[in-house]
């Protein structure tokens, strides 16, 4: 069994950092501001009341949110599913080569930043909130400027909101981050919540796969510590697949790869992995080996 | 209220319920998705303005006094300047949606329209949360939490501009309501014949109720207008009416010199209102009648002196000692209840769009698959359930497009109140009066009603409610409004001749956080009737209310037996 990050490649963005644009790097399931070399003291001071780098803060983010079922709710169920981040007139490169964010200033009117109640700040809020990314605005600044910095609710929801700006690739890797928090501890009462993530991501993948109706995929929690089933009635697709098969998986883009739906990785590392996949709903999985190409995963031969 | 359904629901399973919601979302969320983006505006700058407006909310009703103070001032002036002008112009009380200023949404441009299949999506998604929180299977909390987080979802993919409150009580908790009524609603009966001579004319008013909150007090009344003034016309033939302002016509304007002090000397701002402003089909009498007083009476005030026209003695209306309220009893309804109450709401709008259209209309079908689905889906009721062969044996009966779901049911018998409301649906044997009922409701879905006035006519019956929300603020009713089954409480009736009553049509008036509103119940009450049980049901609570059939006529409220059948006044 591999770690679910081996399956991710590693992601970067730039984000201005006070008056510099500054790197931030996922990789191994972590989120690194690379240009703090003591962000851990920065987070310190910063907790005493300090001013918190952008950087810091979104690092600060990123471990607040790794268990928010949120970002499961929220956050992308395929590779079509676009969840914009910085709007248009921003350049965005791809992982493999780097990310900078260059946002506009209208970013700012991005509507769900928009606090409610009052909306008396609003201005002020959704000015700071959304241009984190690329203003560098620091905690304290953001106090001044919106009223409703201190409502913890708002905070999360702009702490979210500044983390999905950071585009798809961070979208997937902390929606994983998330799975993978959930896979190895009890659901409890976020069974349906768990349930409903693993069936919006599983049905376009399992659509495509037996080209069938997305509606026609029912998901089911599963029963042990296997890696699921997937059984076929009357032309209803029935799953049951673990919350790791998310993290491991689906956020990699390993749903189906070569006509077969991989149903876990098992070893290697990006961009070679060793998997497991069924080629029908009813069979058991088989083992495979998975390349990542330019135009995605492949069955290597 | 087991003569509504077969009580067969099932032990609600919580879990199953929030994921049949959650994965209904994201079914939802994939069609959604298959739409265009919305486009950004060319000019942020609009949403200024916009917004501006949204932000002066808080000062609506003053806003609305104000126009509404205005436009009497105005009138008057047309009156001073134009004799004979004027005669049916007033304000007049009209319909909101939603509680929004039109302008505000006006103002924010075309490329901001919502895409209908978008708001179709989560119209069908509350309504399946409305369903399950009705039906007691999923907490309220819960259901919108789920519906919050989809339309934060579309937000973000820019499928959805923005709720109209804004994103940012998503997930907040639900702050207190800001202006929570500061004492008990009050309601109280008067029930006062008041004839009144206006210089040559005379006019008749009924002063039925009273409900003071606490920043108001609304005085329901019925009247019979004076004949109109026209030397050019002889006496029997019908007075022209002003063409260039029809909508405004209004025959009553001589109660906008009513004037209402207390025995403190506080004198009370008296503004009349109504939505007859045609008068009734049947005759000229103007039902939906009130004069809101401002401020509300102090709790110490003994009595109210109402002066209807100027020189007319006045009414006194007595506060400290009011007649005894009406018999009420408050049931919790049990969870097999509450589902079948969902059951009983669907029979109530199918049986109200039989009676507006003869052919099955579009929100039948629309809310049908949804609200069952819900219930099935989330284990609250069986498919095969006696409760949704009842639906679809209704369904048949009333020639309506079922869903395939009910399709495959086998008939069954109907529910006696069911049955009762479609063997006397042609009846038109009602007696015709008003009486001044007057009682408070308990609470129910947090929100607090008061009963003020009924009216019966040969085919209908007329409720009055006053309700008044306790519960969250105005946006968060907002969704509440949307996730209901219905907007208003279910309302049935029995009259003791065993002859059922269903609620076939209402109006309603919203303010902030107060609703005015008329329900007709259809059949007619019976003409032997003499009291009527009124049965209030929100998803958890039902109240019912036994009203002696007491009329009102020309010498003071007269037990039915004295006019048996027959037609007291106005």
């Amino acid at each position: 069994m591999t770690q679910w990050w081996e399956a991710c490649a590693p992601v970067s963005a730039k984000v201005r950092c006070g008056s510099a644009k500054h790197q931030l790097r996922w990789q191994a399931g972590e989120l690194i501001a690379t240009d703090h070399e003591d962000a851990e003291s920065e987070l310190v001071l910063a907790a005493l009341g300090g001013d918190e780098p952008e950087c810091v803060r979104l690092v600060r983010a990123w471990g607040s949110h790794s268990d928010d079922l949120d970002v499961l709710a929220l956050g992308p169920r395929s590779a079509k599913d676009k969840v914009p981040g910085p709007e248009e007139g921003t350049t965005m490169l791809s992982s493999g080569s780097g990310l900078i964010g260059l946002g506009s200033r209208r970013a700012a009117s991005h509507p769900m930043i928009r606090p409610g109640g009052s909306g008396s700040s609003f201005a002020a809020v959704a000015y700071s909130s959304t241009l984190t990314v690329t203003s560098g605005l620091t905690v304290s600044h953001r106090r001044a400027r919106g009223r409703h910095g201190d409502d913890p609710a708002t905070q999360r929801r702009t702490e979210l909101v500044d983390l999905m700006n950071l585009g798809p690739a961070f979208q997937l890797r902390l929606s994983a981050t998330v799975a993978a928090s959930w896979a190895t501890r009890p659901a409890g009462q976020h069974r349906p919540t768990l349930t409903a993530a693993i069936a919006g991501r599983l049905a376009p993948a399992a659509a495509a796969w037996l080209k069938i109706d997305p509606d026609q995929v029912h998901v089911t929690s599963p029963e042990g510590d296997g890696w699921g089933e997937l059984t076929m009635t009357g032309g209803d697709l029935s799953a049951a697949l673990p919350v790791g098969w998310l993290a491991g998986v689906w956020a990699p883009g390993l749903a189906v790869v070569g006509g077969r739906l991989v149903v876990a990785v098992t070893g290697g590392s990006w961009p070679v992995l060793q998997v497991r996949s069924v080629s029908q709903p009813g069979r058991e999985p088989e083992p495979g080996t998975v390349t990542r190409r330019r135009r995605g995963w492949t069955v290597a031969a | 209220m087991t003569e509504h359904g077969s009580g067969a629901a099932r032990l609600v399973d919580t879990e199953r319920a929030e994921t049949y919601l959650r994965v209904l979302a994201e079914a939802e969320l994939r069609g959604a998705v298959k739409q265009r983006p919305l486009r950004r505006p060319p000019w942020p700058w609009l949403e200024r303005p916009q917004r501006r407006l949204r932000r002066v909310r808080p000062l609506r009703l003053l806003f609305r006094r104000v126009s509404r103070r205005a436009r009497a001032v105005r009138i008057a002036r047309l009156q001073a300047e134009r004799p004979g002008f004027g005669r049916w112009l007033g304000p007049r009380r009209r319909h909101r949606q939603g509680g929004w200023f039109v302008s505000a949404h006006t103002l924010g441009g075309r490329h901001r329209s919502p895409n209908p299949t978008i708001n179709a999506g989560i119209t069908r998604l509350a309504a399946a949360a409305g369903t399950l929180v009705a039906a007691g299977a999923l907490e309220s909390a819960a259901a919108d939490a789920i519906v919050d987080s989809y339309r934060l979802a579309l937000v973000l993919r820019r499928r959805l501009d923005d709720w109209p409150f804004g994103a940012g009580w998503w997930g907040s908790p639900q702050r207190p309501t800001a202006g929570q009524p500061a004492r008990p609603l009050t309601a109280i009966s008067i029930g006062r014949h008041v004839p009144l001579a206006l210089e040559e004319r005379r006019a008749e008013v009924n002063l039925l109720s009273l409900v003071i909150d606490n920043d108001r007090a609304v005085l329901t009344l019925t009247a019979k207008p004076p004949p109109a003034l026209d030397d050019d016309q002889p006496d029997d033939e019908p007075a022209e009416q002003p063409e260039d302002d029809d909508d405004d016509y209004e025959p009553t304007e001589f109660l906008f010199e009513a004037t209402v002090t207390d025995d403190q000397g506080t004198d009370y701002d008296a503004a009349y209102y109504t939505n007859d402003a045609d008068g009734d089909e049947d005759d000229d009498e103007l039902w939906t009648s009130q004069l809101e007083l401002t401020p509300a009476p102090a709790t110490s005030a003994r009595w109210l002196d109402l002066t209807l026209w100027p020189g007319t003695p006045p009414v006194r209306v007595p506060l400290d000692a009011p007649p005894a309220p009406p018999e009420l009893t408050a049931e919790q309804l049990p969870a097999d209840l509450r589902a079948e109450q969902c059951v009983s709401a669907l029979a109530e709008t199918m049986l109200k769009l039989r009676r507006l259209s003869p052919e099955a209309g579009p929100v039948a079908e629309f809310a049908l698959p949804i609200v069952t689905g819900a219930l099935t889906g989330a284990g609250v009721v069986a498919p095969d359930s006696p409760a949704l062969r009842q639906l679809a044996s209704l369904g048949r009966r009333l020639d309506f497009a079922l869903p395939a779901s009910l399709a495959n049911l086998a008939d069954t018998e109907l529910p006696p109140a069911w049955r009762s409301v479609l063997d006397d649906a042609d009846a038109a044997d009602g007696p015709v009066g008003v009486i001044p009922a007057a009682a408070v409701l308990p609470d129910l879905d947090g929100t607090s009603w008061a009963l003020a006035g009924l009216r019966s006519t040969a085919k209908s019956m007329q409720l009055r409610l006053f309700g008044w929300s306790l519960a969250g603020t105005d946006h968060r009713r907002q969704v509440d409004r949307s996730a209901r089954l219905r907007e208003t409480p279910g309302v049935w009736a029995r009259d003791d001749t065993g002859r059922w009553h269903h609620a076939a049509g209402s109006e309603s008036s919203q303010s902030d956080d107060q609703t005015d509103l008329t329900i007709e119940l259809v059949p007619p009450l019976h003409p032997m009737a003499t009291s009527v049980d009124l049965i209030v049901a929100g998803t958890s609570e039902r109240v019912t209310v036994t009203l002696p059939l007491t009329w009102l006529t020309a010498g003071g409220p007269v037990p039915d037996a004295q006019v048996p059948g027959g037609e007291a006044t106005p």
